[in-house]
């Protein structure tokens, strides 16, 4: 038998005209494919080949599956442990978002459908998403560390955790071993942050084949244990609240009378110190305190409350320096009450009397900067002459007025005691006594006396002394003045008796010089 | 009343003639910026709103303590019944607290 073949191979037979001429015919062949020689044993073996990859095909094929449920499971995990880690790159592909960026994303109303391409540099921070919003694609950064409440992990957490208690040997046997060579395939990403496709490519996954949450729900519950470790469950702080002030029940019941006497504090030291067209109240009412107590009820409520408080403080047996706190401490907390009303005059009038207020009236009413007493010693202490000044506490300033009177003298009118001068003879030497000028030139007085006062007193002169003209000076006679006890008595010729008013005398000026002259000169002898 | 009889009824009240006079000028100072204090607050409420703004601006210009007093005491006939008043109430206070009623 012949192989067909080489049937196909035999030369074509020449052709014979029929006039007997031998013509010569071309016969044109078409080249046959070329084809091998096989023998039997070579088809056989060829034959063998091929089954031998169907079946390697086959086997490959059933590799690459178990291969990729390998995959999913890698996935499956490093999907948890990506967000984590932050080495999750960029990725067009909802399904490779990372669960807990994922849940960034939608819980800021982002959906899948939306989503067209999550952005993210491995280790960083932050991710953006593109996104479509209105038929607009629009970019939104979201922080990777922003925690979204999903209370299923926390339910999944906590039943793990149980689990975890209950059978603890399970876990590690049930973790699946992973070939070391699995997990660079798991690695999606490369340093730009781009999808590593190709090696996804090798193992031909698809998106329908990526398992779902709750198909790997054993197996990821299986590898939890290594997913939580790192995760730090903080509880809230409880910061241990400062032990409150126990209050007295006197104090609560001082504060409030304090309070609800403060509408009538004005009132009742108005009536009782400020004089009305009425009167003052005690003008009207004595110190009835019947009507007092009637009028005002909240002030005797408070001078009860503060009498009960102090009585309380003293069992403590205070010394006297806490007790002036006490009383001081009470008197701002009524200052503090009541210095709403006078738009800060207390604060700037214990300013003024130096006396020390808390800060919190001061600021309240606007004042700024303290009252308070400087720790500085006093200038003068400073200065070393404390004994020259005398520097007196302010609170003694509210006695100033009653001392004052003390030290103001005693204003008494004398009595008029009449006095009967003895009558004496004097004998009256008199000898060129002027004679008195009908009409006193008044002019040359006053010339006269300009001159000698200029002279006397060393004004306008020239500085050499020069002796005046004498042409200026009348010399004055000779005259012998008596003493003015003398002058009175010889005026007053008739005795004073009671009830007159004794004449106003005016005494003459007297020269007690050497030379019984007027020298203005020995005056500062 | 006047700043030494105030002094000797302290030191009598309180008893503090035992003590040595640094420490006793020391516990009236402080008893007396007391009566002041007080009398302060009581004097401004016996005022009303018109005399304590003029007060205010009284102050504002720079008026010493002494001057001040003096407002006091011609916006209030009162003043001097008010600090005897507020001397007895600060020495009753202190009294109550001490435990000496």
């Amino acid at each position: 038998m012949m192989p067909s073949s080489y049937k196909n191979q035999q030369q074509p037979a020449p052709s014979v005209s029929s006039n007997g001429t031998v013509t010569t015919t071309v016969t044109t062949t078409t080249a046959a494919a070329p084809s091998a020689k096989f023998t039997q044993a070579e088809l056989g073996s060829r034959s063998l080949a091929r089954s031998i990859d169907r079946k390697m095909q086959e086997m490959s094929k059933q590799q690459s599956e178990v291969g990729n449920n390998v995959l999913d499971q890698v996935l499956a995990r490093e999907k948890k442990d990506i967000a984590e880690d932050r080495s999750f790159g960029s990725t067009s592909n909802v399904a490779d978002i990372p669960d807990q960026i994922m849940r960034i994303i939608l819980a800021h109303d982002i959906f899948q459908d939306q989503i067209i391409r999550m952005i993210h540099i491995p280790g960083a921070n932050y991710f953006s998403v593109s996104h479509i919003v209105d038929g607009v694609k629009k970019y939104t950064t979201f922080s990777t560390d922003e925690v979204i409440d999903d209370p299923e992990q926390e339910v999944e957490i906590s039943e793990l955790e149980q689990e975890e208690e209950v059978t603890p040997e399970v876990i590690p046997d049930e973790v699946p071993d992973y070939p070391a060579t699995s997990l660079p395939l798991t690695s999606t990403t490369n340093t730009l942050g781009t999808i590593g496709a190709p090696q996804v490519r090798i193992i031909d996954p698809t998106v329908s084949e990526i398992p779902t949450k709750d198909s790997l729900q054993p197996i990821s519950q299986n590898i939890q244990p290594e997913i939580i470790e790192p995760k730090i469950i903080i509880a809230p702080i409880e910061n241990p609240e400062p032990p409150k002030e126990v209050i007295s029940p006197t104090r609560v019941s001082l504060d409030e009378a304090r309070k609800s006497c403060v509408k009538e504090f004005p009132a009742f030291y108005s009536s009782n110190y400020k004089e009305r067209q009425t009167g003052t109240f005690n003008q009207l009412f004595g110190n009835n305190k019947d009507v007092h107590d009637t009028l005002f009820k909240t002030m005797n409520s408070y001078e009860a409350a503060k009498k009960n408080y102090f009585k309380e403080f003293s069992n403590a047996r205070p010394s006297l320096r806490l007790s002036i706190n006490e009383v001081r401490t009470e008197q701002l907390r009524l200052a503090d009450v009541l210095s709403h009303q006078k738009h800060g005059v207390f604060a700037k009038a214990a300013h003024t009397f130096t006396l020390e207020i808390p800060t919190v009236i001061e600021t309240r009413n606007r004042i700024i900067g303290t009252a308070g007493k400087s720790t500085l010693a006093p200038i003068t202490e400073r200065l070393g002459i404390h004994g020259l000044t005398k520097n007196e506490p302010t609170w003694k300033k509210l006695f100033t007025d009653d001392s004052s009177k003390k030290s103001q003298p005693i204003i008494s009118v004398a009595p008029v005691v009449a006095l009967e001068p003895i009558p004496t003879t004097i004998n009256i030497e008199s000898k060129n006594l002027p004679s008195i000028e009908k009409k006193a030139n008044r002019k040359k007085i006053y010339d006269s006396l300009h001159v000698m006062i200029l002279k006397a007193w060393n004004i306008n002169q020239p500085k050499q002394n020069k002796v005046p003209a004498p042409e200026l000076i009348v010399p004055a006679p000779e005259s012998v003045i008596e003493p003015a006890a003398q002058v009175i008595q010889e005026s007053v010729s008739k005795p004073v008796t009671e009830g007159e008013v004794l004449p106003l005398v005016m005494p003459t000026p007297l020269s007690f010089s050497p030379d019984n002259k007027q020298h203005p000169e020995h005056l500062f002898n | 009343m006047d700043a030494a009889t105030f002094r000797e009824l302290l030191v009598k009240e309180f008893n503090l003639a035992d003590l040595p006079i640094d420490e006793q000028t020391e516990y009236v100072d402080q008893i007396g910026e007391l009566v002041l204090q007080g009398v302060l607050i009581k004097s401004l409420a016996a005022l009303d709103n018109d005399q304590a703004s003029q007060l205010e601006t009284f102050i504002d210009s720079g008026k010493e303590a002494e001057e001040v007093l003096e407002f006091l005491r011609s916006a209030i006939p009162g003043f001097t019944d008010l600090v005897h008043d507020e001397i007895k109430a600060v020495q009753a206070d202190l009294a109550a607290s001490m435990g000496q009623e």
